[in-house]
């Protein structure tokens, strides 16, 4: 019921306030704010209080009672001001595994010369996370976000809430922002890297330490450091020695999904999700072939991004926000 | 200390007549040395990098070695090396290149990790430790890298925490039209090395440096500064802010420029000027997300934080 | 496939317990419990404080919860103790007690938010059950302290762990107390006070003795003078002369020889008085002393309150014991006269003497009886007797025998205005003269600021009424006649020796004695004015605040409007604070000049330096370039600049000052436009 409730008053705020564009800075007309249970029990307390001051006739219960309902009502606009003025400035989703809990990381600023505190931001069916914003300070809210299955996770119902300062209150804001969180394929296969198609044989180079595959020993020259003199050797007995290394060249991969042919897709989409996290852990460079498409022979974070992006988008129509907002 | 000013202005100008058009990147080279600092110049190829780091040598008129790096290259031929003596049984310390004033490493992505690691460790103590012993670099001394990070092959990117230890890291980019026709006309600017007189002497630069430490710094400003400082580490999409030492870093570069701008205090306009030379290479952005350009991530920076009143 | 975030259920948990909230809460609950502690018998403060520790140590992890089992039989018990101590659970007394145990058990279970905030309201519940009790002045900081202490424990409580500074927690309910002032006065002022209660009361039987109603100065060897006030009287115009001021009390009708009691008497008419010279009007506020007696100055009109009985001889009594402050208006004339004859009945009653006591006293009436030709002069004889016999003021006067008249005149021939009074009367009724003992007060302590008279414990007399035919009855005071000096000045001017050190200490340095005048004012004026704040009162305010006939509705009228101003002030206040807002005055200034700069079409972005923005407009709006360039250089100086001190003070002023004069035209001056040729 109270579920129900929820979602109907979030469809009717977003009728209301329409979609959202970073930065949101959280204004008046978005702010929404109710008694929290504590705050329906502290009425009920003042009602106890001011029936027994009026029964006694005595004036310094009264002025208690009236006092404490006062604190009340300014802790009523103080619980809204915790939320006002702050902005949103960034909410960015970081993608995940497919049963790993992505991350909807946002950051809040506080351009106003007061604390704000314990400042909320949750999602349904997501434990909240919960931050003090220092004076015209910034800080960063990160929500783990659980998933199920590869594709483009639409996020939708971030609300930022508080009930500071006193408890008595709950002020919240929905925010609706375009949020989706790509969900790679789960990274798992049992095939191993598929052999090199087109290595090139890299020039061996000879380097102090830059890879870590021993070449061998050779006799001391003039000016060689200590630190690479084989100590053991000499203690031994033998003449100084020079210990030698050189760091081995990265192969190429390529990664096609046709080769996989004994496999449903999904299998297919993650055994190649393994390759990658595979490839891009050994600093090799490699290539992604699927149906729809091509990326290029390359390496690093960024090309790892796309690859299994392309992955976890693979067969999917493309999002229809109009659809989500409407919903 | 105006004959110091005008010293400076004189090598300004000096410089201006060997690399063309890129009076900003020029100032913020002196600036980055003027605040004690190491400099980075990044860029492709063929802008002019080396011949900047030579001018800024000759300006300065400090003594200077020039180091090639290559990935061959040891960190007991940047450092010095104990060299064995047969005769006496015993190992002896010859210093290397980086014993100087000013030591230009040019294409520093090229060297193995190793020796990448030796030269940054030796360029934030300025000292180097080499078989139980400790021997102290000289001061002033200043470490002006260059490195071309468009290659990829047989290279190491200098990690972050390395990259910290420069205080400014300067992209020079393609002149413009004009001053690349002169340019052309004018042939190589390099021979134009010799005939710059220095400006400038290492005495007169630690003088300098000791002006620029002395610069005003007000409170509003460093309001400012951390105000800079904690947007980069609100942002979620970069991996990290920025750290402390880059906090300190921005105010010394910051307290260089306003002394070339013949200011007695830092204003928020100087933390803006060198913001980006002494930010960009420190910010990463988070994986999987799309990199932009350091300069754009670092005008965005600026535009969100209000001057404080 | 786009999926939806599943509904999973938030983790659980196994989170510690902070201590911090824990902490606040059990020292709200214990504060609020101590301010009672007085009127809690001693095994509930120590269920209290058995419960604080445990829960403390629970809290801090040194001890394991008690299980509810035990709770549960604990709360058994310890109510049918409170059952057991009050044989009710009913009323204030009783109810503060349980409210203390049952706070204690529930402060043993607490865990959560939710529990801490039900003991937080308890301990508001115990502070407002403090206020209930009383509401002295003295205690006011005590009830101050406890609802910050609360309202702190509450914030804590809602901020959960150890992050919030304490300082800045107490700062912010403090602030938010300060803030919730205004409404708790105008609620305080105007919100219709109901005259009586819903329920009935359960009376205070707890009572202390004051004034009594019957006298035996021979059984007093040593009469301590007390300093606790009695009664304070505000006079509202004249203030009689200082001979006039006999505050009446019981009058003693009945005389066994030794002691004079009230008498069960059989009440008989009040002659009708005439009344003399001028009314005085006055009010009084009694101080609680548990009896029933409501002291006026001699001799009163009439009685002020209907449950106030207007006895015989021109007493009031009122129906129940006075157990709470209690103020009335009265109206009285010091002089009267009465020509009718008083009956027989009356007449036998007050000339009764004990048959066969005080012989001597008889004779003595007897043989000046005989030389005075009229009552008068019988009466003179008798002053002249007390004037001449050698009578001493004393307040350590020796013990007298069961024939105590006789003992006093013909033996011992010291005493306090008890002995004098006695005497007195009997040699009156014994010389036939119908004569009464008047107890009550004389004098009374001028507060200069607060502007009314404070009659203490000390000021207790008695004094005699004889009935002159023709004239009514007559104040007559022996007391007067044998040491006229104690109606004049103190207790301590004359036997200093009658109070302890301490007091006399107290009550002899003239900077003390002001400063206890100044907070008897302050008290009394507490008192008067919130203690005793009633509808009237409310509907005096809004008549001096200029309504016409005010009533309720006026009241609700005003309550309103001041309800909804507060609202608007809080709303303004507390939304100001929330935007970015310039912290100093040089920032004011500055934020003006760029609202000035803004007006004429070029505004500050938000990013943008001083300096920037000095060179924008020397590319924009030369012509403003002139006056707003150096203002910017100048503020970019003190704001960024090496000054400091006083220097920069004054620097800030006349940049205000530069910047209040500076006048920009909307447009710029219309300069025509250049055209270039190449166009």
């Amino acid at each position: 019921m109270k579920r129900f409730l929820r979602a109907r008053i979030a469809s009717w705020a977003r009728r209301r306030q329409g979609a959202d564009v970073l930065p949101v800075t959280m204004h008046y007309r978005r702010i929404y704010i109710l008694p929290t249970r504590a705050g329906w029990g502290f009425a009920f307390l003042l009602f106890c209080m001011f029936v027994a001051g009026l029964n006694y006739s005595n004036s310094t219960a009264l002025f208690l009672t009236f006092w404490l309902a006062g604190f009340v009502l300014v802790g009523l606009h103080r619980c809204h001001r915790n939320l006002l003025g702050i902005a949103l400035q960034g909410a960015t989703a970081v993608p995940t595994f497919a049963g790993g809990a992505g991350e909807l990381e946002l950051t809040l600023e506080n351009p106003a010369p007061l604390m704000r505190l314990r400042i909320e931001a949750d999602l349904p069916g997501v434990a909240p996370s919960v931050t003090d914003i220092a004076p015209r300070c910034a800080a960063r809210l990160s929500l783990a976000l659980p998933t199920t299955v590869r594709g483009r996770l639409l996020i939708d119902g971030l609300r930022l809430t508080t009930a500071l300062p006193f408890g008595l209150f709950r002020a919240w804001t929905w925010v609706y922002l375009p949020l989706e969180l790509i969900v790679y394929p789960r990274a798992r296969g049992f095939f191993p890297l598929p052999t090199v198609a087109g290595v090139t044989p890299g020039a061996k180079t000879r380097g102090g330490s830059g890879g870590d595959e021993w070449l061998g020993l050779r006799a001391f020259r003039d000016g060689d450091s200590p630190h690479q003199v084989a100590w053991k050797a000499y203690a031994r007995g033998a003449p100084l020695l020079v210990k030698e290394y050189c760091a081995a060249a990265a192969p190429e991969r390529y990664f096609d999904f046709e080769r996989l042919p004994n496999l449903d897709t999904e299998r297919r989409l993650e055994q190649l999700a393994a390759w990658i996290v595979d490839a891009e852990n050994r600093g090799e460079r490699y290539a992604l072939t699927l149906p729809g498409g091509k990326l290029a022979l390359d390496r690093g974070a960024q090309h790892r991004h796309r690859c299994l992006s392309a992955l976890a988008l693979h067969g999917l129509a493309p999002a229809r926000r109009a659809a989500a907002i409407a919903r | 200390m105006e004959p110091d000013r005008a010293a400076l202005q004189r090598g300004l100008a000096a410089l201006g007549t060997v690399i063309l058009g890129k009076s900003t990147q020029v100032r913020l080279c002196l600036a980055c040395l003027l605040a004690r600092g190491h400099l980075l110049i990044e860029d492709v190829p063929g802008v002019g990098k080396t011949t900047l780091a030579h001018a800024l040598a000759h300006v300065l008129g400090l003594a200077w070695q020039r180091v090639q790096f290559t990935s061959d290259l040891l960190p007991a031929d940047v450092i010095g090396v104990s060299v064995f003596e047969r005769t006496r049984q015993l190992f002896e310390f010859r210093k290397g290149p980086i014993f100087t004033q000013l030591l230009l490493a040019d294409e520093i992505n090229r060297a193995s990790p190793r020796t990448q690691s030796a030269l940054l460790e030796a360029m934030e103590e300025r000292q180097v430790s080499a078989d139980l012993t400790t021997y102290s670099l000289p001061d002033p001394f200043f470490v002006v890298a260059t490195q071309n990070p468009h290659d990829e092959v047989g290279t190491f990117a200098l990690p972050e925490s390395q990259l910290d230890r420069f205080l400014m890291c300067v992209t020079l980019g393609y002149p413009d039209a004009d001053h690349e026709r002169e340019l052309l006309k004018s042939g190589a600017r390099r021979e134009l090395l010799p005939q710059i007189a220095p400006a400038l002497n290492s005495v007169a630069l630690l003088r300098i440096q000791a002006a620029v430490r002395a610069v005003h710094v007000a409170d509003a400003l460093l309001d400012y500064t951390l105000a800079l400082i904690a947007r980069t580490r609100a942002r979620a999409d970069l991996k990290l802010g920025l750290s402390p030492r880059a906090g300190q870093g921005l105010i010394r570069a910051s307290q260089a420029w306003a002394y070339m701008q013949n200011r007695a205090a830092v204003m928020p306009e100087d933390v803006q000027a060198v913001l980006p030379a002494v930010v960009a290479h420190r910010l990463e952005r988070r994986e999987g997300l799309d990199m932009r350009a350091g300069s754009a991530l670092t005008d965005e920076i600026l535009k969100a934080v209000p001057v404080p009143l | 496939m786009d999926s939806r975030l599943r509904a999973v259920p938030p983790p659980l948990h196994a989170e510690r317990e902070p201590l911090r909230p824990m902490l606040w809460t059990i020292a709200a609950f214990v504060a609020g419990a101590l301010l009672n502690v007085d009127r809690i018998p001693l095994w509930a403060t120590a269920v209290l404080i058995a419960c604080a520790a445990w829960q403390l140590s629970v809290a801090a992890h040194k001890l394991p919860a008690l299980p509810k089992p035990a709770q549960l039989i604990l709360t058994f018990v310890l109510v049918t103790c409170v059952v057991a101590t009050f044989h009710t659970l009913n009323g204030l007394p009783a109810g503060t007690v349980l409210l203390v145990v049952m706070g204690s058990i529930k402060l043993l279970e607490t865990r959560g938010r939710r529990d801490r905030y039900i003991v937080i309201g308890a301990a508001l519940f115990l502070l407002l059950a403090a206020c209930l009790d009383r509401q002295a002045l003295a205690r006011l900081p005590l009830y101050l302290g406890d609802a910050l202490l609360c309202c702190t424990a509450l914030l804590v409580s809602a901020y959960g762990g150890a992050g919030l500074e304490i300082r800045v927690a107490a700062k912010l309910a403090a602030r938010s107390l300060l803030l919730a002032l205004p409404l708790a006065l105008v609620f305080f002022l105007f919100f219709p006070r109901l005259p009586g209660g819903f329920w009935a009361l359960p009376a205070n039987d707890d009572a202390i003795t004051g004034l009594g109603e019957s006298m035996s100065p021979g059984s007093i060897s040593q009469l301590t003078a007390s300093y606790d006030p009695a009664f304070r009287v505000r006079f509202a115009g004249a203030i009689p002369p200082p001979q006039e001021r006999y505050w009446r009390g019981p009058v003693l009708h009945d005389f066994d020889g030794y002691t004079w009691r009230r008498g069960v008497v059989e009440a008989y008419r009040q002659p009708a008085l005439r009344y003399l010279g001028e009314p005085f009007r006055y009010s009084v506020t009694l101080v609680p002393d548990a009896n029933r007696w409501w002291f006026t100055l001699d001799t009163v009109v009439g009685s002020p309150d209907k449950h106030v009985f207007f006895s015989y001889d021109y007493d009031l009594i009122a129906r129940e014991p006075v157990t709470q402050l209690t103020t009335y208006d009265a109206l009285s004339y010091t002089h009267t006269e009465s020509s009718e004859p008083l009956s027989n009945f009356a007449r036998k009653i007050e000339s009764a003497l004990p048959p066969n006591r005080n012989p001597r006293t008889r004779e003595l009436a007897a043989r000046l009886r005989e030389r005075a030709a009229a009552d008068p002069d019988f009466v003179r004889a008798v002053i002249d007797f007390f004037r001449t016999g050698g009578f001493q003021y004393s307040l350590t006067p020796p013990m007298l025998d069961l024939d105590s008249v006789d003992d006093f005149l013909f033996h011992t021939r010291e005493g306090f205005c008890g002995h004098y009074a006695s005497a007195f009367v009997a040699l009156m009724r014994a010389g036939g003269v119908p004569a009464r003992v008047v107890t009550g007060y004389q004098g009374g302590e001028w507060n200069p600021i607060g502007g009314y008279f404070l009659i203490r414990q000390s000021d207790a007399h008695a004094w005699a009424e004889i009935w002159i035919e023709g004239r009514g009855w007559r104040r007559v005071d022996p007391t007067a006649i044998v040491a006229p000096e104690r109606l004049s000045r103190g207790i301590l001017d004359i036997l200093p020796n009658a109070v302890s050190g301490r007091t006399r200490l107290l009550y002899t340095t003239p900077l003390l004695v002001h400063l206890l005048q100044g907070w008897d004012a302050l008290n009394t004026a507490w008192n008067e004015r919130i203690v005793k704040f009633d509808v009237n009162m409310q509907l005096g305010i809004l008549e001096r605040l200029g309504v016409r006939s005010a009533d309720w509705t006026a009241l609700v009228a005003a309550l309103a409007s001041g309800l909804i101003g507060w609202l608007a002030w809080i709303a303004w206040h507390i939304g100001r604070s929330a935007g970015p807002r310039p912290a100093d005055r040089l920032a004011r200034a500055y934020a003006r000049l760029c609202r000035k700069l803004a007006r004429a079409g070029i505004a500050r972005d938000a990013h943008e330096g001083p300096l920037d923005y000095a060179a924008r407009i020397v590319r924009r709006r030369p012509d403003l370039a002139p006056r707003a360039q150096p203002l910017l250089a100048r503020y970019a100086h003190l704001r960024y600049g090496p000054v400091g001190g006083e220097v920069a003070a004054a620097a800030t002023a006349a940049f205000e000052r530069m910047v209040l004069r500076l006048h920009v035209a909307r447009r710029p001056r219309s300069t025509p436009l250049r055209r270039s040729k190449s166009l």
